[in-house]
């Protein structure tokens, strides 16, 4: 009776590992560490310029947090905004590159090549991302540069 | 009136990223270049701040306050009512197991879920088989928090500890609390509200352990303290660099107006003598009450990933309930003040 009762537990214990292993998998928000530093003021800012972002999922635009980058502390990341009109900003103590994939890290979104937000990628779904009108494969790693402009798309 | 507010506020700012950084490591909040960059700076004078004549008059003040809060703290232990409270505390040691399980379950939960393990920073992406180490977590997460082969899980979690120092080194040595607690749990298990209890009765796997139960408590103690004087030595006074990249990226010269190679300084002295209160059971209850508060208000000002946390909470509860355990200066030092002070025979340790 307590060898079957203990299969069960078992049983029961895998189960709900697989299912929180499946939402951890699957979950919208980006929980690693900071990819992007913050603007250090007690040092010069080596570059600074701007790109615009839309973002359409299922060909409804998505509008941006106007908080993206204003972290804990008194942090400005080096990609923030300031507004939600797709405006994206780039500042930065050094001339380090940053990508779009960082630009969604620092927004704490999930952005993989098989999700975007809650939104997963399938057979009939895809993942889209233009700069300048130019398709780009690896979209994640796209160069922040200035005056992009840049559409992700899901659809 | 000034210069009070501004020593108290310089005071809290020390424990504050005493042990903001000593948990954080510093590499929650920056970025992972940063931190390795930092870890290549290595600090040749890393006190010196603290002994400049701009500040020399503050590091003193500071020191005084510690020193008098101290001495309060234990003339207030060797008094009747601190007995009292000690022995209303202690009946809440029956929880201390089911608190470690609580906060390594927790820990491993987020971890899992965050794609690391022990710390954000050591990330399941840097290791091999990471993916199955992340189920894995899930895994010994569930068990722990249920109580179910606890021993076992215990002992898996240990097998991962040394795993995965294969890839981290001697940094693993900041985490020697997890170490402690798995360690705890594998050699004692944990019977209080498990399923283990339903199905397995009360005998622990290695039921002839029980006699050295007493060495629980400081077995975690011991490894909290040591956790956190390496992490005080190694990272804030070694790369002191790192605590300065903090403190001027995160602005908090504009709360507290004092050069940030100093605070530092301050921060890693806190945290070594934190650490190394907390190893020699030294104003136990105090030095832990501290560092609870201030990982509290650190987590509020900094709103940073909280899960590394839960494990604090729990070794800290633990510490504060079971107070001058096996081990301890206080153990001893508490019933000579009372003798001293109050002229009663001094008991001999607290039960």
């Amino acid at each position: 009776m307590k060898v079957a009762a203990g299969l069960l537990c078992l049983v029961g214990i895998i189960g709900l590992s697989l299912l929180l292993y499946h939402t951890a998998l699957t979950q919208s928000t980006y929980d690693g560490l900071p990819t992007v530093p913050c603007i250090d003021y007690t040092k010069p800012i080596l570059q600074d310029f701007h790109v615009t972002l839309a973002i359409q999922i299922n060909d409804k635009t998505l509008q941006l947090d106007p908080t993206i980058g204003q972290d804990y502390g008194n942090c400005l990341h080096d990609i923030f905004t300031n507004d939600s009109s797709g405006v994206v900003y780039v500042q930065s103590n050094d001339n380090q590159t940053f990508s779009l994939g960082q630009f969604f890290d620092v927004w704490k979104k999930t952005f993989t090549p098989q999700q975007i937000f809650s939104f997963q990628t399938s057979s009939s779904r895809h993942i889209e991302v233009l700069v300048n009108n130019q398709k780009i494969e690896a979209y994640r790693n796209i160069i922040l540069k200035p005056n992009q402009h840049i559409i992700v798309m899901y659809k | 009136m000034k210069s009070v507010l501004r020593t108290i506020s310089l005071t809290s700012l020390f424990f504050i990223l005493s042990v903001h950084f000593a948990h954080a490591h510093e590499a929650y909040v920056l970025t992972h270049s940063e931190f390795q960059q930092g870890l290549m700076t290595f600090a040749t004078n890393p006190l010196a701040p603290l002994f400049d004549p701009k500040y020399i008059h503050t590091s003193e003040v500071i020191t005084l306050c510690v020193v008098a809060l101290y001495l309060l703290n234990f003339l207030w232990a060797a008094t009747p009512w601190a007995s009292r409270l000690d022995k209303l505390i202690k009946k809440a040691a029956v929880i201390g197991p089911l608190i470690i399980r609580g906060a390594i379950s927790a820990s491993f939960f987020y971890a899992a879920y965050a794609n690391a393990i022990l710390g954000p920073e050591l990330s399941l992406t840097q290791i091999p088989g990471g993916a199955v180490i992340r189920f894995l977590l899930f895994v010994l997460s569930v068990m722990i928090f249920f109580g179910f082969c606890t021993e076992l899980a215990a002992v898996i979690g240990l097998a991962l500890f040394f795993s995965i120092t294969f890839t981290f080194g001697g940094y693993m040595i900041t985490y020697a609390n997890y170490f402690g607690e798995l360690l705890v749990l594998f050699l004692f298990g944990s019977r209080f509200f498990s399923l283990d209890v339903l199905l397995f009765g009360k005998r622990t796997l290695f039921s002839f352990l029980q006699k050295y139960r007493s060495l629980e408590i400081p077995i975690v103690r011991i490894l909290y303290g040591f956790a956190l004087l390496y992490a005080g030595w190694s990272i804030k006074f070694l790369h002191q660099s790192l605590s300065v990249e903090v403190y001027n990226q995160y602005h908090l010269i504009n709360f507290f107006h004092a050069p940030a190679d100093f605070i530092a300084a301050g921060a890693g002295l806190s945290e070594m003598a934190i650490g190394l209160f907390i190893l020699i059971g030294f104003g136990q209850r105090l030095t832990t009450l501290i560092s609870l508060v201030f990982i509290t208000l650190s987590i509020l000002y900094f709103r940073e990933m909280l899960w590394p946390h839960f494990m604090l909470y729990g070794i800290s509860f633990s510490i504060i309930i079971n107070s001058a355990d096996t081990f301890t200066i206080d153990r001893y030092l508490v019933p000579f003040i009372r003798k001293v002070v109050f002229g009663k025979k001094g008991e001999r340790g607290r039960k």
